[in-house]
This record gives C-alpha cells, sequence and structure tokens, in this order.
C-alpha cells in the first residue's frame, strides 16, 4: 500500500518495497521498451542486406558525423546527469541549466538525424525504397522520435520551473526525467554500434 | 572507479551512498574516449572476428557505465537493477534467436 513519503518531495508515494511508486513504474516501462526496440533492431538485421539495387549500407553511413552526434548525445546524458545532481542537492539554478543544456543537446541530435535522413532520401534510400530503407528509417525513427518526446518532456519540466526553479522539492520530477533521457542514450550506444559500426568490419 | 560520495538532501533523506558531480563528469570522460576509441575502430582494417569483439566490449561498458552512474542503478536498491536486466535479457536473447531463424 503506498503512504505519502516523508522526505523532500511532497508530491513523492513509496511502495512497500521503499522505492516511489513513479520510479518503481518507470523502470518497469524503461524494461519493457527495451524489448521493443529489440524487435526493431532483430528486423534490421535481418533485412539491411536487402536493398533492392539501391544504396547500400557502406554508400551511406558517414561515420565520422555519427560519431559527432553520438557524442553530442552522450554529453547529454552527462548534463542530465549533473542536472539531476544539482536538483536533488537543492540547487535550484544549476538545475534549470542543465536541464536546458540537455534539452539544446536533444536538439542538436535531432538536427544531426535530419539531415541525415534528407541526405539519405536524397540518394535514394527512402521508406519504400528497399527493406533495408524500411528498417534503417523505422528503427532510428522511432529513436528520434523518443529523443523528440525527451526533448518536450524536459522543456515542461522547464516551464514547470520556470518560477522557483527545479530544486528538492521537483527533484523526483527531474530524476525520472533523467532515467528516460539516458535509456534514450543507452538504445543509441548499441544503434551506434549495431547499425553502423558493426557495418564496416573487414 | 571507486565512486565519491556526497552528503547532499537526497543522500541524507534516503540513507545511501550518492555520488558527487565529479564522479559524473569522470564517468563522462570515459564514455568520451571509448566513443573516440569506438571511431578509431571505423580506420582499422583486418581485425575480423577480433573486432566485432572488441566493439561488442566497448557498447557494453558504455551501456554499463550510463546504467550504472547515470542511472543510478549503482547506487538504487536491486530490485530496479533486476528489473531492467529482466527486460534486457529477453531483448538480447530475442534479438539473438530472431537473428539466426530461418525466414526463407
Amino acid at each position: 500500500m503506498a503512504h505519502e513519503a516523508h522526505g523532500h518531495d511532497s508530491h513523492a508515494h513509496v511502495t512497500n518495497t521503499g522505492i516511489d511508486n513513479r520510479k518503481l513504474g518507470f523502470w518497469l516501462f524503461l524494461s519493457s521498451e527495451s524489448v521493443f526496440f529489440a524487435c526493431l533492431i532483430v528486423g534490421y538485421l535481418v533485412y539491411h542486406g536487402s536493398n533492392n539495387g539501391g544504396p547500400t549500407p557502406q554508400d551511406l553511413f558517414n561515420i565520422p558525423l555519427t560519431t559527432i552526434s553520438t557524442f553530442v548525445l552522450l554529453m547529454s546524458s552527462l548534463a542530465m546527469v549533473l542536472g539531476v545532481n544539482a536538483a536533488q542537492q537543492g540547487d535550484n539554478k544549476k538545475g534549470m541549466l542543465w536541464t536546458a543544456i540537455t534539452a539544446g543537446m536533444g536538439l542538436v541530435f535531432l538536427g544531426f538525424q535530419v539531415y541525415e535522413f534528407s541526405h539519405f532520401i536524397h540518394e535514394g534510400l527512402t521508406l519504400s525504397s528497399s527493406l533495408f530503407g524500411t528498417t534503417f528509417y523505422v528503427l532510428t525513427g522511432f529513436h528520434g522520435a523518443h529523443v523528440g518526446v525527451g526533448v518536450i518532456w524536459l522543456l515542461s519540466l522547464l516551464f514547470y520551473g520556470r518560477k522557483g526553479g527545479l530544486g528538492a522539492d521537483k527533484a523526483n520530477d527531474v530524476e525520472v526525467a533523467g532515467l528516460y533521457w539516458h535509456f534514450v542514450d543507452i538504445v543509441w550506444i548499441v544503434l551506434f554500434t549495431v547499425i553502423y559500426l558493426v557495418e564496416f568490419v573487414s | 572507479m571507486k565512486p565519491e560520495i556526497g552528503t547532499g538532501a537526497q543522500a541524507q533523506i534516503k540513507g545511501h551512498a550518492h555520488p558527487t558531480a565529479k564522479t559524473f563528469v569522470s564517468i563522462g570522460l570515459v564514455l568520451a574516449v571509448i566513443t573516440a576509441a569506438e571511431f578509431g575502430t571505423y580506420y582499422v582494417a583486418g581485425w575480423g572476428t577480433l573486432m566485432y569483439i572488441t566493439l561488442a566490449v566497448l557498447s557494453v561498458v558504455k551501456f554499463w557505465l550510463v546504467g550504472s552512474y547515470f542511472m543510478h542503478l549503482r547506487y538504487e536498491q536491486r530490485i530496479l537493477a533486476g528489473i531492467f536486466a529482466v527486460g534486457v535479457v529477453l531483448a538480447t536473447l530475442m534479438a539473438v534467436a530472431l537473428k539466426y531463424v530461418n525466414l526463407a
């Protein structure tokens, strides 16, 4: 049975595990998300060789560019954890600042993805041109959509904290948003290797 | 890597170890170095299977660092790591099984 927690966050409820129910529920969600992305990854791995006479992954992928976007997303994860840490320490201004930096880096990552997609479409790889195109766009597109949702979530947090900042009273809200953001980063860590780097192993 | 322990409000309330910003920055630097190493593999030829293993290890290390430190699994109750592990193990087994299924 849930009951009111005694602590920094008057909105926090703990389960009989002693864990905030939002955090517990969110970890269950992230666990199911792992299986969701695994399905998409399998689809890509099975069909990425079916290019239907169109461009192949080796023809299209730009590893230096993707490495930069990967670096941006990784560093956004660092900014996010610093934001969570600041909020937990009661540093309202730094909580806001790091959350804003995270959202900004998320937008930069999305910019890289938009550039990549438009370049690939220009080269002849579309959602319907081949099974490689379908599985690639669905997989990376769903990841990008997750980043987009994360950016909206972070912006809403900034709006939520526009007057008092993001401090100890909102630390649990920032932490749950942070869990989502780190998960999106973890998924990209896997995708960067499975989709891009492995393609060029000779 | 031994985490530094802070004395923030959250740590005091929960009564368990809590890492400092310095720990997170150190982890971020390690992640950046690993990403640079992954980029370096793009220019290496002739490693074959060893390269697949290298890339897999580097990816797993990054995954573990983000999960353990940034997502705080190292400092939280083990049930949370268990919940996440169930999903990740299921996902991995499914990916391996379906990758090698005969779709013909």
